[in-house]
């Protein structure tokens, strides 16, 4: 022992006796070496078979490594050959690992090392126990197909899912071989891992995303869809429960609305104790950190997690792992989901991931049932707006052609809209269009322009007309034009609403000149009678005065007064009617020459009343210059009429631009007016005066008011009892037309 | 002129056509308080005074007026009618006629119809007016009128 000089042959020698079974306590003794020298040796030579042999390590190793009764150029080969073979196993991606008969490990490259985070020497001589001693299952596993192995040897491969190096669990596809000694004996197997957890994933994440897809495509509202969706997930990925948790704005708060869970009373203890929270946005937590954050929080055990408030529940309930993550629609957070696990489980980003798709998926789906409700919504008012608008709903293609009408039409007019789709709206005649109307309704279509109240009358099912008014704009897409859509109205009784209204104009305006002639035609047959009254009194009195007395003189001169008035009466009428039957037409004239006419034909009050006359440069108006030197002339007139016993009267005519319109005025220094009559003065023999006081019938302001009226103006007083009157007109710059 | 004068010419021929018996009477009571020599002729419609005019049936032998006062509202055939045709008439368009009219509204609109007129007279209800029309009629157009006839 001591003093004996071991050579690596020897020390391999010694390990292949171990390797094909003998006992460790027997090669020990054999060989007088200790156990533990023993080990070492075993484990340098089982570490040289898995190492790649570097060629520049020192040669004098190599030389030395014959096996025994292995010629030098056998071993060369098979050195050579397994030289190659283990370079090929070292640069392999996927962990590979040798074991020996017993189930020893001796060895593995460096992928296996870094696969379990394992440092591969120092595993050399320990078992796959060793290797997965916090999980026994998945040891137990393996060893059961390793027995497999022994018994029948040869090849296999299964799947198992086992814990890695950083303690997650991966899905791992194993292919196991047999290999033999120099004896021909099972010397151990050979083992590949290939880790198809990326795959797993992919297809449980495909069904899990297929399933949510299929519930919420035949779901209505998100609360139908959520239960099934948690349902999937958990069932899926072996998860126990789930919940959604919803804001609502009323209650001010995130609810938790939809669970599901495997049935078990405690878990259900548990939501039910969920459903009565209520959750504001916030730092800790699980709800509340989703909410206030926007992102997904994992919580490895909420059992020892204090800002978790439903801890107790949920260690009731067995439940330890929890995550949830958010539901956005856009940027504004709408809810959470939320998982419980029975068993702590580590973070997972996979499930995280796959968890945020399904929000989003919920979040679409949210969006979609909103804008669909919107859309409802916003139908339902364009429904309820277009009937109370219109009538019916139509729409034609780029060629003008009627592609759809809605019900309402047939309801509406009675006449059936099937002949008329396909066709345009000038294929079919209408009562009131000729083919210029037709001509320009389809240019202005041409141009695409909107067109408003276009109206056709149609010959409805019984035969009578039909008036529709259609009321259309174009439509573009992606700025092309698609054709017209639009809405129309039966306007059948406006227009028989609008014929009778212009019977009754007619008839109107009929009377009216009935009137006009009554007025014309009576005046003149009253003169008769009263001018027999007024001459035989006056021949009487002539003939036979000096045989009346005084009281019958005076009887008579009443007679012949009353008879002189009323035909004054009867001729201010008779001017009063013709303002409105007897005008000129409107046109351009010079005011200054009304005036001028105007102070010609009062000449005589003027002087004797001594009157003072100034004015304003007057402007040119469109006028009937007969009327407006009557409307000036009657102004002056009352003038110089109501004018103060002890001051001549000075009267200014004013004429103001005052925009479309020109302002005369004529003021006084008068008597003046009170207020309370500023309105009544304008009407037919409305008198403020006793004839003893002022003369008149008071029709002068009667017929200035008509003329007013016929030139489209405005008239009134502005006056101060006492100090005097402004009459003050308007006329337009710009007159329409004569009424 | 004087009255004298009016004494020693032949009286004047007047045609009243007039179907008031009112305004007639009146008519004939102004002239009586007149100075003029005249002999009024009283017709009561358009077809007699063109009858009259025209020296038919009973007007046969009736004198061919020196002025006529036509009213214009008559049975029959309406003044205008009558106007009409004295004026259209060679032999009747000389013959001064003086319209007479109820109202100043009538004579404005009589105006519009260009009916030669030679002269428009509103009936005045006051007597006295009237006489100074009939007057007027007198002492204007007898005048003028009949200086050439009596040369």
């Amino acid at each position: 022992m001591p003093g004996r000089q071991w050579d690596p042959a020897s020390k391999a020698k010694v390990v292949l006796e171990g390797l094909k079974g003998r006992s460790e306590s027997a090669i020990c003794k054999r060989h007088r070496i200790k156990p533990a020298e023993y080990r070492r040796w075993r484990r340098q030579f089982l570490a040289n078979i898995a190492r790649p042999l570097e060629p520049r390590r020192p040669s004098h190793e190599g030389g030395s490594r014959l096996l025994p009764g292995m010629s030098k150029k056998v071993w060369e080969e098979s050195a050579k050959a397994m030289r190659v073979a283990q370079e090929l196993i070292e640069a392999l991606p996927i962990p590979v690992f040798f074991k020996a008969r017993d189930g020893k490990h001796l060895g593995a490259n460096r992928a296996w090392e870094t696969y379990f985070g394992v440092n591969r020497e120092a595993f050399i001589g320990r078992t796959v126990a060793d290797l997965f001693s916090s999980a026994p299952e998945v040891a137990a596993k393996h060893q059961a197909a390793d027995e497999d192995l022994w018994r029948n040897p040869g090849t296999r491969s299964y799947e198992l899912e086992v814990p890695v190096h950083d303690g997650s669990f991966r899905h791992t596809l194993n292919y196991k071989a047999t290999f033999t000694g120099a004896d021909g004996e099972v010397a151990g197997l050979i083992g590949a891992i290939i880790d198809i957890t990326e795959r797993k994933r992919a297809e449980q994440r495909q069904a899990i995303e297929h399933r949510v897809t299929r519930i919420l495509s035949e779901s209505e509202t998100v609360a139908a869809a959520l239960p099934g969706v948690l349902q999937a997930f958990c069932e899926t990925l072996g998860w126990a429960c789930g919940a959604r948790w919803r804001l609502d704005a009323r209650a001010g708060g995130f609810r938790c609305e939809e669970t599901w869970s495997r049935e078990d009373p405690a878990i259900a203890a548990f939501l039910a104790a969920s459903r009565e929270s209520t959750y504001q946005p916030g730092e800790v937590g699980l709800i509340r950190r989703v909410l206030g954050r926007g992102e997904p929080v994992w919580i490895v055990d909420v059992t020892s997690e204090e800002s978790f408030l439903r801890g107790k529940q949920a260690a009731r309930a067995g439940l330890r792992s929890a995550f949830a993550l958010p539901i956005h629609l856009g940027d504004q957070v709408l809810g959470a989901l939320e998982f419980f696990h029975r068993e702590t489980q580590p973070p997972d980003e996979w499930l995280l991931k796959t968890g945020v798709a399904i929000g989003l998926q919920i979040g679409h789906f949210m969006a979609r049932t909103q804008a669909e409700a919107e859309l409802r919504q916003s139908e339902a008012r364009f429904r309820s707006l277009t009937g109370l608008s219109s009538d019916w709903y139509w729409e034609q293609d780029e060629e003008f052609r009627l592609t759809f009408m809605s019900s309402r039409f047939v309801e509406r007019t009675g006449i059936d809209p099937a002949p008329y789709i396909g066709r345009a709206r000038w294929d079919e005649a209408a009562l009131n269009l000729t083919e210029a109307d037709w001509a320009r309704h389809k240019a202005q279509l041409e141009r695409h322009e909107p067109f408003f109240d276009f109206e056709m009358e149609r010959v409805g099912p019984d035969g009578n007309s039909v008036w529709l008014s259609v009321t259309g704009e174009p439509v573009f897409e992606n700025r092309k034009f698609r054709g017209y859509r639009g809405v129309g109205t039966d306007i059948t009784e406006r227009k028989r609403a609008q014929s009778v209204l212009r019977a009754a104009y007619d008839e109107l305006a009929r009377s009216n000149a009935e009137l006009q002639q009554f007025a014309y035609v009576a005046s003149h047959d009253l003169q008769e009678p009263l001018r027999m009254i007024g001459s035989y009194t006056q021949l009487l009195e002539r003939r036979y005065g000096d045989k009346l007395d005084s009281d019958a003189r005076e009887f008579m001169g009443f007679i012949v007064d009353g008879a002189t008035r009323m035909k004054q009466l009867i001729e201010d009428l008779l001017a009063y009617s013709r303002v409105g039957t007897r005008g000129k037409e409107l046109r351009l004239v010079q005011a200054q020459g009304a005036l001028d006419r105007a102070l010609i034909n009062l000449r005589a009050s003027l002087e004797a009343s001594g009157a003072t006359i100034t004015h304003d440069a007057l402007p040119e108006v469109t006028a009937d210059d007969t009327q407006l030197t009557q409307l000036l002339q009657n102004l002056i007139g009352n003038a110089i009429k109501f004018r103060k016993r002890d001051e001549p009267p000075r009267i200014h005519v004013g004429a103001q631009d005052a925009g479309d319109e020109w302002r005369f005025s004529v003021s006084d220094n008068g008597i003046g007016i009170e207020p309370q009559y500023f309105e009544r003065i304008f009407m037919v023999f409305q008198r403020l005066h006793t004839r003893d006081e002022y003369a008149g019938t008071g029709i002068g302001l009667a017929i200035c008011k008509k003329v007013v009226d016929r030139h489209h103006g405005r008239i009134w007083v502005e006056s101060v009892p006492g100090k005097g009157s402004t009459f003050v007109f308007t006329l337009p710059k710009t007159q329409k037309g004569e009424t | 002129m004087s009255a004298d004068m009016d004494r020693t010419a032949p009286p004047v021929e007047i045609l009243l056509v007039e179907d008031n018996l009112g305004d007639a009477r009146l008519t004939r009571e102004a002239l009586k308080e007149g100075k003029v020599y005249n002999n009024l002729h009283w017709v009561k419609d358009g077809v007699e005074a063109l009858d009259f005019l025209h020296k038919r049936g009973k007007y046969k032998d009736s004198p061919k007026p020196d002025i006529i006062l036509l009213d214009l509202n008559l049975p029959k055939k309406d003044g205008r009618e009558v106007l009409q045709e004295i004026k259209s008439d060679s032999r009747l368009m000389r013959i001064p006629v003086v319209v007479l009219t109820t109202s100043k509204a009538e004579e404005d609109v009589l105006k519009t119809y260009t009916l030669h007129a030679n002269c428009y007279v509103t009936k005045p209800v006051d007597l006295e007016q009237f006489i100074k029309v009939v007057q007027s009629i007198d002492n204007f157009w007898l005048t003028v009128v009949t200086l050439p006839n009596g040369k």
